[in-house]
């Protein structure tokens, strides 16, 4: 299997306080990896420093084989931000239609309408084209967030907290969909502290508080004692019905 | 009607730089105030002054085409003043902004004062005039227009994200707004003779707020705000001539209709 991110030795403080240390972590083509860990663990900053937005002190990043430094193939990533679209006003006059044919003005792509009508039927957004955004509820606005990062059919896909707000029957749903396309070959990397949502869909799993304190797959996670990660004990319940 | 050919004739440059900025700045402002910066280009007028008191100082001592160029640099200079506030000292950026103006405002009227400039043509500056307007100052006008449509195609897509997301992966937003803010420069260098230092900049905020509340859809956003900057610039026109009344308070007067518009386009 092909590499699609490779981290070596990653380091980044700001402001003199250590957020992340000795990241190393490797996902290949097809791999569903999951980004756990307690609030201000550091998972949304590492996100940020593979996305560029956040330039570490030390350490590598490689995107397929090239430094981040040297990667232009923005388009081949999907990535739906922490808390996306909540500081929205009621001004903004933005179709949901413009709002997820963003990315083909962003990379300069040529629009696949089959598959865009296919993406719309799937999320259920096709009768909300033409509404405005922030007319949308809160499960449609991620949603539309979650088509718009899928609409340019790129190769790896990063979520950050997506169900954060969601009921627990739309989370269902979401995260169905979301296998669905990882069986579609889709590499996706997903940021949650929802632990319950570490299903057998993931097959891998990173628990972060600054350092990696876990890498591995599925069935070593349901054995890994996550005391040094949270500093408790809980229990683990795994879902076998998606 | 020959009264009219007359009157005409007095106002055609007036007229015509009046349509050119008109239409650059209905092409800038739905991104500045969807970006929450509305008062980017009120502050940035305030800064303007300061400049053009410094040029008047030196005016004697370099040649005229440098002039604009001039006025562009110090503008800018102070600008990024606001830009140093909020990334040294961390401060809010409207708390920055608020602090640059008031600051450069107080210099530019110390400035006038000692220079014996607190008269007349300070007035034609806070106010401006349509009468003031020439050749040059249409040419100005068309080639600010030309720039913003450039940059339009060129980074619109960046303006417009920037008003959605924060970060975009391979995009760097944060030049995108740099260059809109640049752009507004320009706008309000060629704007400020026409409408005055103190009233230029209610041309990115009263017809853009109507565009943006009764448009379906993003895309019609700047035809509509073209729309009502011409009529605000005739309308404009029309009412300083029958009330005799300054241009610039002329199109505020008019501009005001598009407040009420923003009551009734709201439903409850």
């Amino acid at each position: 299997m092909r590499s699609v991110l490779r981290i070596e030795n990653l380091f980044l403080s700001i402001d003199g306080k250590t957020l992340l240390e000795d990241i190393n972590l490797e996902i290949l083509e097809g791999d569903f990896l999951a980004i756990i860990g307690p609030n201000g663990g550091g998972k949304s900053t590492l996100i940020r420093c593979i996305l560029g937005f956040l330039k570490p002190q030390r350490g590598n990043i490689y995107l397929w084989g090239q430094s981040l430094e040297a990667f232009k193939r923005w388009d081949q990533i999907g990535y739906v931000p922490q808390r996306a679209g909540q500081d929205l006003n009621q001004f903004h006059p933005l179709s949901v239609e413009e709002f997820i044919n963003l990315p083909f003005r962003w990379y300069k792509l040529k629009k696949d309408e089959n598959y865009l009508n296919f993406l719309c039927d799937k999320f259920g957004i096709k009768e909300l084209l033409n509404k405005k955004l922030y007319q949308l509820s809160f499960g449609q606005l991620q949603r539309a967030y979650l088509v718009r990062a899928l609409s340019h059919n790129p190769k790896l896909l990063i979520l950050d907290e997506p169900s954060v707000g969601l009921d627990f029957v739309t989370q269902e749903i979401f995260y169905q969909i979301l296998s669905e396309f990882h069986r579609r070959k889709l590499t996706i990397i997903l940021i949650t502290h929802e632990t319950w949502l570490i299903t057998k869909e993931v097959n891998k799993v990173a628990c972060l508080n600054q350092k990696l304190y876990f890498h591995g797959d599925h069935e070593e996670f349901c054995s890994f004692q996550e005391k040094e990660l949270y500093g408790f004990r809980f229990h683990k319940i795994e879902h076998k019905h998606w | 009607m020959e009264a009219l050919y007359s009157y005409l004739d007095l106002f055609k440059w007036g007229l015509l730089a009046g349509v050119t900025f008109a239409l650059s700045s209905a092409i800038t402002s739905p991104f500045l105030i969807l970006q929450r910066n509305a008062l980017f280009p009120h502050a940035l007028t305030h800064l303007l002054l300061f400049s053009i008191l410094c040029l008047s100082i030196i005016e004697p001592f370099i040649p005229p085409w440098l002039q604009f160029p001039f006025l562009l640099v110090i503008t800018l200079l102070i600008a990024s003043f606001i830009h140093l506030l909020t990334a040294k000292i961390k401060l809010y950026e409207d708390t920055a902004t608020s602090l640059t103006t008031h600051l450069f405002l107080g210099l530019a009227l110390f400035l006038a004062s000692i220079t014996s400039q607190y008269n007349i043509t300070l007035l034609h500056y806070l106010f401006g005039s349509l009468m003031m307007i020439d050749f040059k100052n249409v040419l100005e006008g068309c080639l600010v227009l030309l720039a913003t449509i450039i940059f339009y195609f060129k980074y619109a897509s960046l303006w417009l994200t920037k008003s959605i997301d924060r970060e975009v992966p391979g995009l760097d937003l944060k030049k995108g707004e740099l260059l809109l803010l640049l752009v507004i420069t320009l706008q309000i260098l060629v704007g400020v003779k026409l409408m005055g230092v103190l009233l230029v900049s209610a041309f990115f905020v009263f017809g853009t707020s109507l565009a943006l509340k009764i448009s379906p859809s993003f895309k019609q956003v700047i035809p509509f705000t073209s729309v009502f900057n011409i009529m605000a610039i005739l309308g404009g026109i029309f009412l300083s001539l029958l009330l005799d009344i300054p241009f610039s308070a002329s199109v505020i007067i008019f501009m005001s209709l598009y407040v009420l518009g923003l009551f009734f386009t709201t439903r409850k």
